[in-house]
């Protein structure tokens, strides 16, 4: 399988957190997602993946090139949308068309506007009298417009409203659905991404904690629910979370298989019962720590 | 034409079309040492050219598009160098024009090169400020 | 109690939360006339919302299992293991139904699926 983008140990010391030694790989075809808490570098780390920001070491390779020689080429090949979209306030996304149009080798124009037409952004309207929703999906509009084989986004469903955003999650199911097109998202992992997400990358305190396949997780993490007392202390200490609750308590474990034997007993007696682990469960085991 | 360019030259247009509308006419007609002063207006046109310019400037938006930053320097700085190329011509020709009367002098034209250089110096210090 | 809610369960929410308090019930651990937790305090413990308890709880009096006094609290109801037995029969023969159509299309008969049960009786 190909990749259309590898990072390899990045580093990038920013205001408050620096990025040490990110490295991941994002399969062709495929929608990707960055997970994790606020200031955990995500919005950096797209930046730069983007050529947004410059990076203090480490390697980019985006479709088999490198920004430092071919910044124009991979510009128009990838399409990026910042967490917060500017534009220029005084103008309209007809100017901002225009203006794009100038640039980009492949503009689809028809194509913008009918998006614009979609996502309901009034392409008459001066920018700084769209909502922040609404430049957002201009912003969306924009990357979807030139072509863009590789789509990074920032939080792109942050400030859309419910209907937006389920429309906008189909999308990208369907631009990605004959394999021609890559999405790289970035989210806290409650907006619906997680939904669609084929490749997970936790990143927390500016370090990849985990960089698996959303599957490949769904099948290994797994919640125990049991009656208090019915598993014995050496056992629980062996889940990655455990949470005590008044009607039962649940442990987290991503090997399940080693702890089955000790297990069986109490599923048995119906005193335990497993379950599924969400990708959100999964995250905020990592984050917590235990 | 380049959108970039377009956007900005209307500032940088305005902004010499003010200088020569004003400073111009004064250093045309008034005996007073015009020409001590008012080549120093020079900077301060500029540099509110270029505030005007920069101030709704989305680099931002610009780093979005297959545009290297030195594609979008280049601009800034042709901008820069045109404004203060063309108020140096301006002046130079005023002053020529005005060497009959004798209130500019040979060492006026030096002095007018002077200050333009040194506009050039800070528009180029405060571009690459901003950027 | 021992209450698990699942959201990958096919049953909805609230049908886990009234399932398990009717097993609690016919199991004895849940005794007759004793106090069960309120809306909130269950809610709150299992990350629900207030809506799915009080409709399992709503669910649970209209079937008889529970009765609820205003400003005291929900109350398991005496009911006799005759009339529990009786409920869930029908409540199973419901899934019954679904499983032998199921099972049908795979060619499972309803023989079949008596065999299967004494085996896992057997278990």
């Amino acid at each position: 399988m190909e990749t259309v983008l590898e990072a390899t140990d990045l580093t990038k010391d920013y205001e408050d957190f620096s990025l040490r030694g990110v490295s991941l790989t994002v399969r062709s075809g495929s929608i990707s997602g960055v997970f994790g808490p606020n200031a955990a570098g995500k919005t950096t780390l797209l930046k730069v993946l983007a050529a947004q920001a410059p990076m203090q070491s480490g390697a980019v390779r985006v479709l088999g090139q490198i920004y430092e020689t071919s910044e124009g080429d991979l510009k128009n090949r990838v399409g990026y949308v910042p967490q917060e979209p500017t534009f220029y306030p005084d103008k309209t996304a007809t100017w901002h068309a225009r203006f794009a149009a100038h640039y980009f080798a492949r503009w689809d124009g028809a194509g913008f506007f009918s998006l614009l037409e979609t996502f309901r952004v009034n392409p008459l309207k001066k920018v700084k009298h769209l909502s922040g929703g609404q430049k957002k999906l201009l912003s969306l509009a924009t990357a979807l417009s030139h072509g863009a084989e590789l789509l990074i986004l920032d939080e792109p469903t942050a400030g859309l409203d419910v209907v937006h955003r389920r429309s906008l999650l189909d999308r990208l199911r369907a631009i990605t659905a004959d394999g021609s097109r890559t999405v790289l998202v970035a989210s806290h992992i409650t907006d619906g991404l997680d939904e669609i997400a084929e490749d997970v990358t936790f990143l927390h305190d500016g370090r990849v904690v985990l960089h698996a396949a959303a599957d490949d997780l769904m099948t290994r993490w797994k919640w125990v629910h049991y009656k208090d007392g019915s598993l014995d202390r050496a056992i629980e200490g062996r889940f990655a979370t455990l949470r005590r609750q008044p009607f039962g308590n649940r442990g987290l474990t991503d090997d399940l298989p080693a702890l089955r034997e000790a297990v069986a007993p109490a599923l048995a007696s119906g005193d335990a019962r497993i379950d599924h682990a969400s990708l959100e469960d999964i995250l905020l085991s990592f984050v917590k720590g235990a | 034409m380049d959108p970039i360019l377009r956007r900005s030259s209307f500032f940088y247009v305005t902004a010499f079309v003010t200088y020569t509308g004003l400073m111009g006419r004064f250093m045309l007609t008034r005996d007073w040492p015009a020409f001590e002063v008012i080549p120093l207006f020079l900077p301060v046109w500029l540099i509110s050219g270029m505030l005007a310019s920069e101030h709704d400037e989305r680099y931002a938006f610009l780093r979005t598009l297959p545009l290297t930053d030195r594609a979008v320097v280049r601009t800034k700085f042709a901008l820069i160098l045109s404004f203060v190329s063309a108020a140096w011509l301006l002046m130079t020709a005023v002053a020529l024009f005005r060497m009959g009367d004798g209130v500019a002098t040979p060492s006026t034209l030096v002095y007018v090169t002077l200050v333009c250089a040194s506009a050039l110096l800070v528009g180029a210090l405060y571009q690459i400020g901003i950027w | 109690m021992f209450v698990v809610l699942s959201p990958a369960h096919p049953d909805p929410m609230y049908k886990q939360v009234t399932d398990q308090i009717k097993d609690a019930i016919a199991s004895g651990e849940l005794k007759p006339n004793e106090r069960l937790p309120s809306v909130r305090e269950l809610s709150e413990a299992l990350h629900v919302s207030a809506i799915t308890i009080k409709r399992a709880y709503q669910d649970l009096e209209t079937d008889g299992y529970i009765l609820t006094r205003a400003g005291l609290g929900s109350f398991v109801a005496s009911v006799e293991r005759d009339a529990l037995r009786e409920r869930k029969l029908s409540e199973l023969r419901e899934e019954l139904r679904r499983l032998v159509r199921s099972s049908a299309r795979f060619g499972i008969s309803a023989g079949d699926i008596v065999e299967l049960t004494r085996q896992v009786e057997g278990d």
